[in-house]
């Protein structure tokens, strides 16, 4: 599937849908404040410091863009952003990816049979 | 069936010689229709012979009426063109409308020549010219003309031939253009250009700065930022094409990966192309107390926290040891900065008297 993407057609990007370019872009800003968020919910979720120091991480927290959260990356498929039914491993829609297995294209997929 | 004799009379004979012409036509018409009908029905070999008699006969016959019935008919017409007249008179005696006739005005006489060389405003110039100059008006006109002629001839003979620069006719063109200058109109009285005093230089370099220019401010020209960012990034990404030779397939892909060292290596090793991580003891990701020793203070909110902290990184195995000091060096900034409020609420003790600006005691 080496046409998988089509790169003849005039195009703004070269993603499969908006979508897809929407999980991206919240993957970048996730790695991006990565840190930030990890030190600000650190100092928001303790019991240990004083309540100020609680109230200024909760607040750093909010100041991170929402896009920057974990939660809100979805596993598409890398072809065709189906955002259900994706095979982890291969990062592929189940369609595509039996697919490819039919056509012999991933390696160690065999039909099953026993 | 009508007899087929001609001799019939005078005022029918248009109409019967038609019929009859029409019916001999069609007789014979029918007469070959059957002939051929036989003809197709005779397929053997043997009878063809005697029907190609039989139809060069049938041939002849009809040329021959044929000529026959052209011979009557003509004499027939001959005969007619005396009658018709007699029988149809051209003029009508019926009284119709007819259209008034005007008297046309009179046009003036317009140019008899229609040359096909010189346009006709040259013709008519020609002409008034030989009108006003001299008596022998035709004379003049036709010489004119002639010469007009000349001259067209010469232009397309020039036109369809290649041009060849004609060095007499240089020569020529050159000593009437010298002679135009040489009888030159001299100009007219006009205003004399402000004439300045000649300037004596005598050393160019020992003279002082005039300093006209001293307090001149020259406009920067605003560098060169053109618009266009992604005609830029593709130009760019030409020239790297240009440079670069990417792989053409799959093989050429691998073995620049192999090359690169992006392939895996069999046996599967894990940790492939973590040297510089496994050079790094576990001592460092483990024991990060030494960390905290500088600043942290030993009791207190502060010091439970930090320990909450190391504990997790150092049962963090995703971390390098840079990225772990990082973590606790922005705690310790962040505290710091916020050492006042620490301090009211009671999480450091207030020491204002002690020297050393660490929060530690």
């Amino acid at each position: 599937m080496t046409n998988a993407v089509k790169l003849n057609q005039p195009v703004r990007n070269n993603w499969t849908d908006w979508r897809m370019m929407k999980d991206n872009r919240r993957r970048k800003l996730l790695v991006q404040y990565a840190p930030d968020r990890v030190r600000a919910k650190a100092l928001k979720k303790n019991d240990v410091l004083p309540a100020e120091i609680i109230e200024i991480g909760t607040k750093m927290l909010a100041e991170i863009p929402r896009d920057a959260s974990l939660t809100r990356v979805r596993n598409r498929c890398a072809i065709t952003s189906r955002p259900r039914g994706v095979v982890t491993r291969w990062r592929l829609s189940r369609i595509v990816w039996r697919s490819l297995a039919d056509y012999n294209k991933l390696s160690g997929v065999q039909r099953a049979m026993w | 069936m009508f007899p087929t004799s001609m001799a019939t009379s005078i005022r029918n004979t248009k109409m019967l010689l038609r019929r009859a012409f029409s019916i001999k036509r069609n007789e014979i018409l029918a007469r070959n229709l059957c002939f051929t009908r036989t003809l197709n029905a005779n397929e053997d070999q043997d009878k063809s012979k005697k029907v190609v008699e039989e139809k060069k006969n049938k041939a002849e016959l009809k040329e021959a009426k044929q000529k026959e019935a052209k011979a009557k008919l003509n004499m027939l017409l001959e005969s007619m063109s005396k009658t018709t007249q007699k029988a149809y008179p051209s003029e009508s005696k019926l009284s119709l409308a007819t259209p008034k006739i005007r008297a046309k005005p009179a046009k003036p006489v317009k140019q008899p020549v229609f040359n096909t060389k010189i346009e006709p405003e040259m013709l008519q110039a020609v002409e008034d010219v030989s009108n006003m100059l001299s008596k022998e008006k035709e004379a003049l006109k036709n010489s004119l003309i002639a010469k007009l002629e000349d001259v067209a001839d010469e232009s397309e003979r020039a036109r369809l031939e290649p041009f060849k620069p004609n060095k007499q006719k240089t020569e020529d063109l050159n000593s009437l253009l010298n002679t135009l200058k040489v009888d030159g109109k001299k100009p007219k009285n006009k205003s004399p250009a402000p004439k300045l005093a000649p300037v004596k230089i005598e050393d160019i370099y020992s003279a002082q700065p005039s300093g006209i220019f001293s307090k001149a401010h020259f406009i920067e020209e605003s560098s060169a930022v053109s618009g266009l960012a992604t005609w830029d990034m593709l130009y760019e990404k030409e020239l790297e094409l240009a440079v670069t030779h990417p792989p053409a397939n799959g093989f050429q892909q691998m073995i620049q990966w192999t090359k690169q060292g992006k392939v895996w290596q069999f046996p599967i090793d894990n940790e492939q192309g973590l040297d510089e991580e496994a050079q790094v003891g576990f001592h460092e990701h483990v024991f990060l107390e030494p960390h905290l020793k500088p600043w942290c203070p030993r009791r207190g909110p502060v010091r439970h926290f930090m320990e909450l902290v190391v504990v997790g990184l150092s049962k963090n195995p995703y971390l390098t040891v840079e990225q772990k000091k990082e973590h606790i060096n922005w705690f310790r900034d962040f505290f710091e900065a916020k050492r006042s409020i620490l301090i009211d609420t009671g999480a450091i003790p207030d020491i204002t008297t002690k020297s050393s600006p660490s929060l530690s005691t």
